[in-house]
């Protein structure tokens, strides 16, 4: 779904946070929407239930202004981490060109940090794609709180491929960006190879973010 | 109108151009060179301090150099606003509205203070429906873009996506070093090794940033006398008060970087793309391009692509200015969905092609014969006429009909008729052709379809002079033309001059409406053949005979007009025959003698000159104490005119 597009000069990717309910996806928006300057700050667009808890996503288009020419800007969306909505899950999750897995570093969200992962697995390759092959980033999140698992344990659990890992405590800013940083890079060079390997450009209009 | 000072600084000249603002550039260029034809209205928006004041000052002072004419109004969106507000409560709202007509170029900055106010929105909408209706360009800066003004009006939101939005994007690394040089240039300060690229590699805002870091290493060197090197320039930067954008514009420095490799590697569809972008923007249809955008092929195939595509609208951009050259109200000029679309470059050379047929001037007169160098006599009453319409072309006499045998000298007169007309007036066009080719040319031009060119190259000839128009006889379509063709010169006060072997009436072959308009001017006739030269003969100019009616009355020839008239004034017309008292004198043959190009003339003329049979009066007959109550026709009244 991400696009260079040479005729309107544009460069569109999709990065979509994924993870457990209440793992902070939509606390990342929040700071990167809140570190926005006032020039740039667009409307992040969030469905939520009373509680807080994201019901369908979160939605915040980031325009990074004209780079080398081309107008560029991440859609940055989270999933509803919940079980029972797996139908959005999937639905966000398509055309998606990098993932930022948000892990609950607390002890006792550890199996629902293995299972949302398998979930993605499974998800990604519904759409036909192979986790292996998609730019993917691991979030160690709210490590300010007493007694979480450190990034060391949860490495030794959870990044068993090996990719990229911040910890984060997203609620103060720490490690948000960081975050945002590397995957958008993971995902802009994917984007480069993938171009160079099939010569593959889209020329038409960008596509809508859904 | 309250307008304020464009600062002389911000041209286009000092504005350093890089990836990040290359297009606000581009397209503000273009506004400032062409106010009101193609990006209108342009909505340039940016974060602060990012050159957006810059641009539109450019325009302004572009614009004012290019075209001096141009009501230009720079101001504020406040300021405006206010002034349309009092003039409305001042009840003077009609007197403004013609004020604002006559705006040009209208420049407002900071176009955002519009959320919300829906009275200001109302009347800014009213304002520029005014302007623009008038032609005027409109040039507005924001710090957002347009849908992210809050309340704005949904007609207004249309307009500006009517016209260009632009960004200026923050410069990036390169161009920040070449701001940071000119700026020191401009402050007559050199930097040593390394401080432009230490201050650019910062992560400042924006360039207002850049260059409060920038003036503050200046500053110390001004202060201190000395040169800042790069080390210690990055020191002061650090120092107290280091400028940064924040997390994010961290974050946008270091995803620019990567973006630019990304980038640097697919140069050639990025030579596709620029290319789309670019023609696009001047109007030009893309399809080839845009074709090869979505199935790519090799780097060669794509520079060779656009070279040709280039190639292609250079071409069209010469056609286009061939036309507007050759015609400058041309209608072809608004086939624009041909003369931008490169891949019709062939159907835009027909059409030039049909331009320049219709648009080649009809050919000119001999230049071998003038009043002066005519083989006949001046005082020839035809040779008067000439002279007398070539004085006061199209009004006077007019058409004129010259009518005699082989060899009378009437191409030759008609030629110096034109070449009279083209000397009194260089500008003046005058087509001097025979009918033959009158004919032809409407052949060739049915052939290639192009008769509408065909008749436009006619009729915008002021003087339209056709030899030998008895060939048209058995013509239709000839005539037809020739017909509608002499209607609409007459009606332009184009001066008009036949020539035949007979006088109209005896015409054979031609319609009746375009015998008798033929002839429905002066009808004037030459005897013929035309007199052989004799080098003695202007010394030896004796005056006129007047021979009266004993004068050898060949064949008194008659124009049209005269073979009308009354029997019982014979005498004046046998009087008529000889004005040249060398009659019967010349003999020698003279082929070639004056030129030759003309039928009649070159021709060894046997018998001498019997040139002057026109009808014409001699002096005896112009004693306008005997004369005027006897001239019922107009062209006896010419022997009085002529004098």
């Amino acid at each position: 779904m991400s696009l260079v597009n040479y005729s309107s000069r544009e460069i569109t990717c999709k990065i979509v946070y994924y993870g457990p309910g209440r793992s902070g996806k939509t606390t990342n928006l929040q700071h990167v929407h809140a570190s926005l300057p006032d020039g740039r700050k667009s409307q992040m667009v969030s469905l939520a239930t009373e509680t807080d808890r994201t019901l369908f996503f979160d939605f915040l288009p980031l325009d990074l202004g004209t780079i080398s020419g081309f107008r560029t800007r991440l859609q940055l969306y989270t999933v509803p981490g919940q079980v029972y909505y797996n139908a959005t899950r999937k639905l966000v999750l398509r055309g998606a060109d990098g993932i930022v897995f948000v892990a609950d570093s607390q002890r006792e969200q550890l199996e629902e940090n293995i299972e949302s992962l398998r979930n993605l697995q499974e998800n990604l390759l519904e759409h036909g794609f192979d986790i292996r092959e998609i730019p993917l980033i691991l979030q160690y999140n709210k490590q300010d709180l007493p007694g979480v698992l450190s990034p060391e344990v949860l490495e030794e659990v959870l990044n068993f491929r090996g990719v990229p890992s911040f910890p984060a405590t997203a609620v103060t800013g720490v490690g948000v960006f960081d975050t945002l940083r590397r995957i958008s890079e993971l995902v802009l060079r994917n984007l480069s190879d993938r171009f160079r390997r099939t010569g593959e450009l889209a020329a038409g209009p960008t596509s809508s973010p859904q | 109108m309250r307008t304020l000072e464009l600062d002389p600084r911000f041209t286009f000249e000092a504005f350093i151009v890089g990836e990040g603002n290359r297009l606000a550039c581009a397209a503000a260029r273009r506004v400032a060179e062409s106010p009101g034809s193609t990006y209108n209205p342009l909505f340039i928006y940016s974060a602060s301090g990012l050159g957006k004041t810059h641009l539109v000052t450019a325009i302004g002072q572009y614009a004012r150099r290019v075209l001096p004419e141009l009501r230009i109004v720079y101001d504020t969106l406040e300021h405006f606003m206010e002034a349309v507000m009092a003039a409305i409560e001042e009840g003077e709202r009609e007197s403004f509205r013609e004020q604002l007509g006559e705006i040009g170029l209208l420049l407002l900055d900071d176009v955002q203070f519009l959320a919300g106010r829906h009275r200001t929105q109302e009347e800014l909408l009213r304002a520029w429906d005014t302007i623009t209706s008038r032609g005027g360009q409109v040039v507005l800066t924001s710090d957002r873009p347009p849908h992210e003004i809050d309340g704005l009006d949904e007609r207004l939101l249309s307009r500006f996506a009517g016209g260009l939005i632009v960004d200026v994007g923050p410069p990036d690394y390169e161009t920040r070093v070449a701001i940071v040089r000119r700026k020191a240039e401009e402050r007559g300060q050199t930097l040593a090794d390394g401080v432009a690229e230490a201050l650019a590699r910062f992560a400042f805002a924006n360039v207002r940033e850049l260059q409060g870091a920038l003036n503050r290493i200046l500053a110390v060197q001004e202060l201190e006398g000395r040169e800042i090197g790069a080390e210690e320039a990055e020191r002061i930067l650090r120092s107290p008060v280091r400028a940064t954008g924040g997390e994010f514009h961290d974050f946008v420095a270091e995803i620019s970087e990567t973006v630019g490799e990304m980038l640097a590697h697919d140069t050639a569809e990025r030579q596709l793309a620029d290319a789309i972008l670019r023609w696009e923007g001047e109007g030009y249809r893309t399809r080839r391009l845009e074709a090869a955008l979505a199935e790519p092929g090799s780097d060669e195939a794509i520079e060779q692509l656009v070279r040709g595509f280039e190639a292609d609208v250079a071409r069209l951009r010469e056609i286009v200015s061939e036309i507007a050259a050759l015609d400058p109200g041309a209608p072809e000029l608004d086939r624009l969905e041909l003369l931008r679309d490169p891949d019709r470059v062939e159907e835009a050379e027909v059409l030039l092609e049909g331009v320049r047929d219709r648009m080649r001037p009809l050919p000119a007169p001999p230049g071998t014969f003038t009043f002066a160098s005519l083989p006949l006599e001046p005082d020839l009453f035809a040779v008067r006429v000439a002279a007398a319409a070539a004085e006061e072309p199209g009004s006077r006499y007019n058409p004129i009909y010259i009518h005699g045998p082989e060899n009378s000298g009437k191409s030759a007169l008609l030629a110096a008729l034109g070449r009279a007309l083209m000397d009194a007036d260089p500008e003046r066009s005058v087509g001097y052709l025979d009918g033959a080719t009158f004919a032809r040319e409407l052949i060739q031009a049915i052939e290639k379809n192009r008769v509408d060119g065909w008749r436009i190259r006619f009729r915008r000839t002021d003087a339209l002079l056709i030899d030998d128009v008895d060939v048209l006889a058995d013509t239709e379509r000839a005539q037809a033309e020739l017909f509608h063709l002499f209607d609409d010169l007459i009606r332009a006060g184009a001066q008009l001059a036949f020539t035949a072997s007979c006088p109209p009436q005896e015409l054979t072959g031609l319609e009746d409406r375009l015998r008798t308009r033929l002839g429905s001017g002066v009808v004037v006739e030459l005897e013929g053949p035309v007199r052989t030269e004799t080098p003695a003969r202007d010394a030896e100019e004796p005056p006129l005979q007047m021979e009266g009616p004993d004068l050898p009355a060949e064949e008194p020839a008659l124009a049209a007009e005269e073979s009308a008239l009354p029997t019982e004034e014979p005498a004046w017309h046998d009087g008529a025959a000889a004005f040249d008292p060398e009659a019967g004198a010349g003999t020698e043959a003279a082929t070639g003698a004056r030129g030759g190009t003309v039928d009649a003339v070159g021709v060894a003329a046997e018998g001498g000159e019997r040139d002057g049979s026109v009808r014409g009066p001699d002096r005896w007959f112009e004693d306008r104490e005997k004369l005027p109550i006897r001239w019922p026709y107009p062209v006896d009244r010419l022997s009085e005119e002529l004098e």
